[in-house]
């Protein structure tokens, strides 16, 4: 029968661009004691595991296979759900939905990477379809420079627009111990000094690779009461997928985006999303597509994202903070940053994110994950059952 | 509530160079989808694929076998990434979270586009101990086979007569190409890969598409008259370090098939489950699967196959379809045990039919060397 | 006095061979191309959008695209340049996991006014500073010989002098 689920531990590693002391279940540990630690209970209390990451990046095959003893996973049910970028999203979805059936009380979600190991910019392109265009494929960073292309082109943005938001990202990273790029980046000047990769894209609008792992803990409603820590209510959580062409008509779609956040508000009746909801934790890779996808998840009109930046607008302590955390920009392993979207929502929901915690009010989190050929996972985490 | 399997489809399974992985996948839901009158991409809330990145040598495999099975701009969809079974787990989960009506699970995987399967098995193994052993699925199969012949005195020609039985009954299968009648003698002198397993007690490698549909009762109820339910399920994981397990025994699967047991009330496998459907990767899975299924004692699983006991027509049938010796590809495996499970539950299994009315089956499938991960679902008739 | 820990790590390099089947829609596109030069795209009998490459399902409306010859169009290889991206930062080569380092022109193309296609602006020397939107731009082929049914069998686009 179905029932409500809320988020009671959360856990991350200080995610780092090496971690050559640790192998990747050593890695994932870290993770799963920081979550056991912070919800105060022991891995025996674990129903089950949902773990992800890109199944083919560190060149590993069946990942959740060799974890399982580093992750305490042995004898129980595991199941590994890999969406790409968006894995660690799905991987709350279905925690959320392991909860929400009834069959288990307590489970927790996986999320790691450990891309140093691995060659990050050959896999993917290995996403391009070998027999089309994976010759051409440019990877993130050609999608990226087109989105800033296209931003600057279509909403009259200047360019250092994308650097703006580096500065915040930076001054927010700053304050989050568990970021991996805790950059000084103090002005937009100094932000526009990075070397171009694809022009307007530079260096420091791309995230980087890291290493690191996330985990959540998901429980039901009765077992929540009991938990340590205050629970933080899965409010409502979808998907949308796209076909397999990135490009369509010359520019890149943002359908997903739209599509996904708009579902959610409209089932929970967000219609000032800026005001009713209290902080948004957004998976975007790059600066420009931060300005760009707030926009398309409808937060604000098309062309204003960039004006309100310019104003300071989305910085933690002002009125509609966003990514607190750095965001992907300063912190990116793969198979956890989509996680780390969810739990820093939860972190922000529960009060708990300490320097980064922002000035208003938490109720309601949007979180969201990004990846594959233009997909959306988002969740709307509360701080109130209801 | 329940969750039901209200229509299934599976592809032709061998060498399928005419197809890209993705364009079965279409197939079998399209096919799949029709059956109940479902409209593509709209009759449903979700959709479960599962695929290796590896085997397809492309990441994010579920780009295109999630288009095809309709995600673009429309129901969610999510990948697993362990085998097919688990695809029907994660489905019915869903259902049961009231997060979705309707489900449509799909897996797909074709073998023999891999020039190196050995290469990426072996990357299955961890660094720095097992890998560089140079380890395969094969070998760590092999240890485990000697394991079991050892632990109870079983000897090559009891694994050997899985592949004649196995062989013979794949005959009636028209999705299985490896039927065939064969000897113990024929099936030991084939070429030795690793003790004791020779090339014809592994699974051929091949191609195909499987899919499924499931939905919540009410709707279940409405697309078919003879729905299926999932009436239990559970899935259990090994160690990964093959020296921390009794590899004669199947702890993992045990535990799961008690899970699976206990949700769906069955407290006597042999009197109360009617056939079973379970991923014999290798020819002496078969026989240790189903000791740790609770269906032989343990050690005396090859005794009752030598006595026709689990022969199609015998007192509990096992693999009436042929099992995957005769046939099918990883993957889509377990979810292939889950549709044939379903078929003959449904009186729908043509030629490979058990006798009676069978009113309860067990599927299965294993992911990881040497069955480390196993995943059991249990079947009911619902009409 | 203490000995740091020495943090050994393992290198090898994940070496896969594939096969991959074509299909008979990417197949049909790429022996078309490699035998005739013939760029073909196809019409969605559903929705009518080109859909290229040509392919099984049209995703947004769900229809079945049939296979060659029904509703497939065949283009002059002929279009209007719409963008173009230099590609600085190196890349490596998806086929030999080498990494090519000098940068090239990646260009955007829309074809007979139809539909948009993306593959390299030719030849190495062209001038960046004379491209503007809108140019004419022709599909150049490799030689015949040195054609292997791949989309590369066409050399790049290049700009048609007026």
């Amino acid at each position: 029968m179905a029932r409500r689920a809320a988020i009671v531990g959360i856990g991350q590693t200080y995610h780092r661009s090496k971690r050559p002391d640790v192998n990747i279940g050593e890695l994932s540990a870290e993770g799963v004691r920081a979550v056991l630690e912070d919800a105060e209970i022991s891995i025996k209390d674990i129903g089950a595991f949902i773990v992800g990451n890109m199944e083919l990046f560190e060149g590993r095959y069946q990942q959740d296979m060799w974890q399982a003893d580093y992750i305490g996973a042995v004898g129980k049910p595991v199941i590994r759900v890999t969406t790409g970028g968006t894995t660690g999203g799905t991987l709350a979805c279905v925690a959320f939905e392991y909860v929400a059936s009834g069959l288990f009380d307590t489970v927790m979600a996986l999320g790691f990477e450990k891309q140093y190991e691995g060659d990050t910019r050959a896999g993917l392109k290995t996403v391009a379809d070998p027999i089309w265009n994976r010759w051409q494929t440019t990877g993130a960073i050609g999608y990226f420079a087109r989105v800033a292309h296209f931003y600057m082109k279509e909403c009259g943005a200047p360019e250092d627009a994308g650097s703006r938001v580096r500065v915040r990202l930076a001054r927010h990273a700053a304050r989050n111990p568990h970021a991996h790029l805790r950059l000084e980046i103090e002005s937009v000047e100094q932000a526009m000094k990075s070397p171009y990769l694809i022009p307007p894209l530079r260096q420091f609008d791309m995230c980087p690779t890291s290493e690191g792992a996330c985990a959540i803990i998901v429980a039901s409603e009765e077992k929540a009461s009991k938990m340590a820590r205050k629970p933080v209510w899965a409010k409502d959580w979808t998907a949308v997928h796209k076909e397999s062409v990135y490009v369509r008509g010359g520019r890149h779609s943002t359908a997903d985006l739209e599509m996904a956040a708009s579902r959610l508000f409209k089932r929970n009746g967000i219609t000032k999303p800026m005001e009713q909801i209290s902080v948004a934790e957004i998976y975007a890779p790059a600066t420009w597509a931060e300005l760009e996808w707030l926009e398309a998840y409808g937060f604000c009109e098309k062309g204003q994202a960039w004006k309100l930046e310019e104003k300071g607008y989305f910085h933690f302590d002002r009125e509609f903070p966003v990514n607190p955390s750095g965001g992907v920009v300063c912190t990116n392993p793969i198979g956890a940053t989509a996680l780390i979207r969810v739990a820093e929502s939860a972190l922000q929901m529960r009060g708990d994110a300490g320097e980064h915690q922002i000035t208003r009010k938490p109720t309601i989190g949007f979180s969201s994950a990004w990846g594959g050929s233009g997909w959306t996972v988002a969740h709307l985490l509360s701080s109130t059952k209801d | 509530m329940k969750v039901g399997i209200v229509a299934a489809a599976q592809s032709r399974y061998g060498e399928r160079p005419e197809w890209r992985p993705h364009e079965m996948t279409y197939l079998v839901v399209e096919e799949a989808l029709k059956k109940v009158g479902l409209p593509f991409r709209e009759g449903y809330e979700d959709i479960v694929t599962c695929s290796s990145d590896h085997w397809e040598g492309m990441t994010l495999t579920d780009i295109r076998h999630g288009e095809m099975a309709g995600a673009h701009l429309g129901p969610t969809e999510e990948k697993v990434g362990d085998d097919g079974a688990n695809g029907v787990l994660l489905g019915s989960v869903k259902i049961m979270s009231g997060h979705a009506d309707v489900v449509v699970v799909t897996a797909a995987c074709k073998e023999k586009e891999v020039k190196d399967p050995s290469v990426i098995e072996n990357f299955a193994f961890d660094v720095p101990y097992q890998q560089l052993l140079g380890l395969d699925f094969t070998q760590a199969a092999a240890l485990q086979a000697m394991s079991y012949m050892h632990k109870y005195g079983l000897k090559r020609e009891d694994f050997a007569q899985v592949v004649v039985k196995e062989r013979r009954e794949a005959k009636d299968n028209p999705r299985a190409f490896n039927g065939g009648n064969l000897t113990v003698k024929d099936v030991l002198g084939a070429e030795m890969l690793s003790y004791p397993i020779t090339s014809m007690e592994c699974r051929p490698f091949c191609d195909g598409a499987a899919a499924l549909i499931l939905a919540r009762e009410d709707k279940a109820k409405a697309l078919t008259d003879k729905p299926v339910w999932i009436a239990g399920f559970g899935s259990s994981m090994d160690h990964h370090n093959l020296g921390d397990r009794d590899l004669a025994e199947s702890n993992a699967l045990r535990r799961a098939a008690q899970d699976a047991y206990g949700m769906a009330g069955i407290k006597d496998p042999v009197k109360e489950i009617d056939l079973f459907e379970i991923s014999d990767h290798y020819s002496y899975q078969f026989l240790l699967w189903l000791e740790a299924l609770g269906v032989c004692e343990k050690g005396t699983a090859a005794k009752r196959l030598s006595a026709g006991d689990l022969d199609r027509s015998g007192k509990m049938p096992v693999n009436a379809s042929g099992g995957l010796l005769g046939g099918v590809p990883r993957y889509v495996a377990g979810l292939n045990c889950v549709i044939e499970a379903f078929y003959q539950l449904r009186r729908e299994a043509e030629e490979r039919a058990v006798k009676g009315e069978p009113l309860v089956a067990v599927a299965h499938g294993t992911t990881g060397p040497a069955g480390q991960h196993h995943c059991v679902i249990l079947l009911e008739r619902g009409f | 006095m203490e000995k740091s820990q020495e943090l050994l790590g393992q290198e090898r390099i994940l070496e896969v061979g594939f096969k991959w089947s074509a299909g008979p829609y990417m197949g049909k596109f790429l022996t078309e191309l490699r035998d005739k030069g013939k760029f073909w795209v196809v019409k969605c009998p559903g929705c009518q959008r080109i859909l290229l490459p040509p392919r099984m399902l049209c995703a947004a409306c769900s229809a079945r695209v049939p296979e060659f010859p029904e509703g497939w169009v065949e283009l002059s290889g002929k279009g209007t340049l719409i963008d173009w991206q230099r590609i600085i930062y190196p890349q490596m080569d998806p086929e030999t996991g080498v990494i090519r380092d000098e940068p090239y022109i990646h260009g955007t193309y829309l074809l007979d006014d139809q539909v948009i296609f993306t593959h390299y602006l030719g030849p190495e020397d062209v001038d960046e500073n004379k491209l503007r939107e809108g140019m004419k731009v022709e599909m150049f082929m490799k030689p015949l010989e040195e054609r292997e049914g791949k989309v590369t069998d066409i050399k790049y686009f290049r700009i048609v002098e007026e």
